[in-house]
């Protein structure tokens, strides 16, 4: 792709900017739902580029550029900006034309970077984001004279309205983009005298735009004040976390038992109409009972990363990362540390790329670590099915919920133990002696609807995709191993026993059997090593196949809490808070490592503490129903 | 350690930093500080940012001054952590950052004489 875009005919627009200019925003109201979400070669930065049809009719595409401070990168998203805009980047064209987003309500800070890329000599716009919320704050700024004092072009911009853009659009029609400059850009860096000299003349255009004020106290820091209070915002963001993982429970269920629904009647109708054949067994026992298993938590899956976007969106998350960057402190993290393990709730992959906005290498190296011990989204149907299968469904005081509980405790095992091995790391001399924070706390906005669908479709499209290729894949797989080589004639036992699926349970079951699992969990465990929601889905399939009567429905939980003891289930649960059951995980670690080091650590340390938390629990639990 | 000397000479050594910062106004007394020790809701202006022992090597003086830590420039601390009063949570300007304590002690301020209402 990217190796033809050099001979590409259609300009190349880059939108570029300080962190928290409304950037991405802009970007979603030009592009809409025209987006491709990439890496740029090499790096696991978000590449994310777009298209745009301008109402003459020619087409112009658009490059989300990482936000960043400066042209001199401290971290490898602001290196990726810089290289693309000199034009050093491999694979990458310098852009024909520059967009740089400013916030219109913080000018004092993102003009710096407006007069950088002045000095830089490509042909740009400023988009004179958020002009909404400046007026609303009573700042008004006359974009012309901003374009008199600058040098440059200015045009306003609201990021929130799908019409904001309209002139930016015209801009970007009219001024006939001029054919790409070559050859590289000249970059020197400069020293903080040359900062300070900068910032001097955006002193002078400030005033000279009217637009010098500076707030006394603002909305947000009133909000403030009582979001990071020592005491009372913890409180917050103890109650909000809680809020969220009871409603990933609650609000679940009614969409969740309709596709169960669908899915059984699906499956009972085929068993009804098809005459009994390989293909039938495929499709019933393979596919609907395999894959219907992972499909069921597509809801839970877009209400957790619904509020991951919201928190996101509305600038509460980098102020949880100051409330808790104390105590990660403690065990040698920075509060930075915060975002990528919150996204690793959702999904390790994107967690640990978004460690990339950690400075300091050994603190970057010591989050990727722990990323995993983050209760990924993945882990939800295995949870939420043992969960459901053995926790009885009851209120607790305040009308909370038994299994909601549960559930919060499992998360809290995982975080409680990211920190121990963090820990661990910082004795091992993994830790920085300085750890830098300078995390900017953005101005508090509502969330913006249409930036909330975008990101979550994004989302959901990435688990539908692997729904429909890894885990449907691996579910044929699977059902093949089950199925063959047949029962011989005469056989008594289900016929899965007599599968290679059988034989190969059966010996892992040896390795298994001192922390509970029997013959069925340890088949479902191998292919829930591609993607670990697939077990839940192998569950399905052995249990489905297993069964000897003519009944195959997909209802799995009334079959496993007959089959497993309690101590099997929590034991079972205890080995999914720790284990490494997911290879794009590792893949993932090795490519941001760029060494086979870490991820074969990663994998040994996990599966260690998966084996010796499940056989502890398994023991214990044993005991106490012994003695019950 | 350099930092600590500072503060013991502070008055004595104010008129040659107002010299030297060249940013606080004359007449308001400058006394210069670290911008740990302004209390929280306070108002002041950046003097300076002298690097710290020890984190130089992290590019932190440039790293602030990029931020918008440079003199003349209005701070006011919005709110501190609860352990050690770690982190600190700076108004620079417009914008916010969270800093670390080593972090914002490398900013010398001079605090307003009238209060942000």
């Amino acid at each position: 792709m990217e190796a033809l875009s050099g001979a590409h005919p259609i300009p190349l627009v880059a939108l570029v900017g300080n962190p928290n200019c409304g950037k991405t925003a802009l970007f979603n109201v030009l592009t809409g739902s025209r987006q491709k979400v990439a890496n740029y070669a090499g790096v696991t930065v978000e590449r994310k580029e777009g298209s745009l049809v301008t109402p003459s009719g020619s087409r112009v595409r658009i490059l989300d550029l990482p936000g960043a401070y400066s042209l001199d990168p401290l971290t490898p998203d602001e290196q990726v900006t810089a290289d693309v805009l000199l034009g050093r980047r491999a694979g990458e064209s310098a852009p024909d034309f520059v967009v740089c987003v400013t916030d219109a309500t913080n000018l004092r800070q993102n003009l710096r970077l407006v007069l950088s890329l002045k000095r830089l000599g490509l042909p740009m716009v400023v988009a004179l984001n958020m002009t909404d919320i400046a007026r609303r704050k009573g700042i008004v700024i006359d974009p012309e004279r901003l374009s008199r004092e600058l040098g440059v072009p200015v045009v306003e911009t609201v990021g929130v309205k799908v019409s904001g853009a309209k002139r930016l659009i015209d801009m970007l029609d009219s001024a006939a983009i001029p054919p790409r400059a070559t050859g590289k850009f000249e970059w020197r860096t400069p020293s903080s005298d040359d900062i300070a000299r900068d910032q001097a003349e955006v002193r002078r255009i400030l005033k000279a735009v009217g637009a010098d004020r500076i707030d006394g106290v603002t909305f947000s820091d009133k909000l403030d004040a009582v979001v990071l209070h020592p005491v009372v915002g913890p409180l917050i963001l103890a109650v909000v976390l809680f809020l969220v993982f009871q409603a990933v429970f609650a609000w679940a269920q009614v969409p969740m038992d309709a596709i169960k629904a669908g899915v059984d009647a699906l499956a009972g109708w085929l068993g009804q109409t098809m005459p009994e054949s390989l293909l039938k067994g495929l499709l019933v026992n393979g596919i609907l009972a395999g894959v219907g298993s992972v499909f069921v938590f597509l809801p839970q899956i877009i209400i957790l990363f619904f509020f991951i976007l919201l928190l996101e969106d509305s600038g509460y998350l980098p102020r949880a990362a100051f409330l808790l960057d104390r105590i990660m402190g403690s065990v040698g993290l920075s509060g930075r540390a915060f975002i990528p393990l919150l996204s690793s709730f959702a999904c390790a992959i994107p967690g640990i790329m978004a460690t990339r906005t950690i400075q300091n290498p050994r603190d970057r190296l010591a989050t990727i670590m722990i990323a995993p011990l983050m209760t990924c989204s993945a882990r939800l149907p295995v949870y939420a099915l043992i969960i459901g299968a053995f926790i009885p469904q009851r209120t607790l005081w305040g009308g909370l919920q038994l299994q909601g509980m549960v559930l919060f405790v499992l998360y809290l095992v995982g975080v409680a133990s990211a920190m121990a091995v963090a820990y661990v790391l910082k004795r091992a001399g993994a830790g920085a002696r300085f750890q830098s924070l300078m995390l900017e706390l953005p101005a508090y906005h509502w969330p913006i609807l249409r930036n909330l669908a975008i990101g979550l479709w994004q989302r959901v499209e990435i688990f539908l995709s692997r729904v429909g290729t890894i885990i449907l894949a691996l579910m044929v797989i699977l059902w093949a191993l089950s199925s063959f080589p047949a029962p011989p004639p005469g056989a008594t036992g289900p016929a899965i026993q007599y599968s290679i699926a059988g034989h190969l349970g059966s010996w892992l079951a040896v390795i298994f059997k001192p922390i509970g699992f029997n013959w069925q969990i340890s088949i479902a465990l191998v292919p829930g090593l591609a993607a670990r929601e697939v077990a839940v889905g192998a569950l399905g399939t052995v249990y489905a196949l297993s069964a000897t009567g003519e009944n195959v429905s997909g209802a799995l939980t009334p079959l496993i809490t007959h089959s497993w003891s309690l101590p099997t289930a929590l034991s079972l649960l205890a080995w999914y808070v720790f284990a490494p059951q997911c290879l794009s995980t590792l893949a993932t670690v090795k490519r941001e490592t760029n060494s086979w080091r870490y991820p074969i650590i990663m994998a040994a340390y996990l599966f260690a503490l998966a084996y010796l938390g499940s056989f502890i629990t398994f023991r214990v639990a044993t005991a106490l129903t012994n003695l019950g | 350690m350099h930092l600590k000397h500072q503060t013991d000479g502070t008055k004595q050594r104010a008129h040659e930093i107002d010299r030297l910062g060249g940013a606080a106004r004359a007449g308001d007394a400058p006394v210069d500080m670290k911008l740990t020790d302004l209390k929280t809701g306070a108002t002041a202006r950046v003097v300076s940012v002298v690097p710290a022992e020890g984190a130089a090597a992290l590019g932190l003086e440039r790293r602030l001054a990029e931020l918008g830590f440079l003199p003349g420039e209005a701070v006011r601390v919005v709110a501190r952590g609860l352990l050690a009063r770690e982190p600190i949570a700076v108004r620079i300007g417009t914008g916010t950052f969270a800093l670390r304590l080593f972090e914002a002690a490398c900013i010398r301020v001079c605090p307003e004489q009238t209060p942000a209402v």
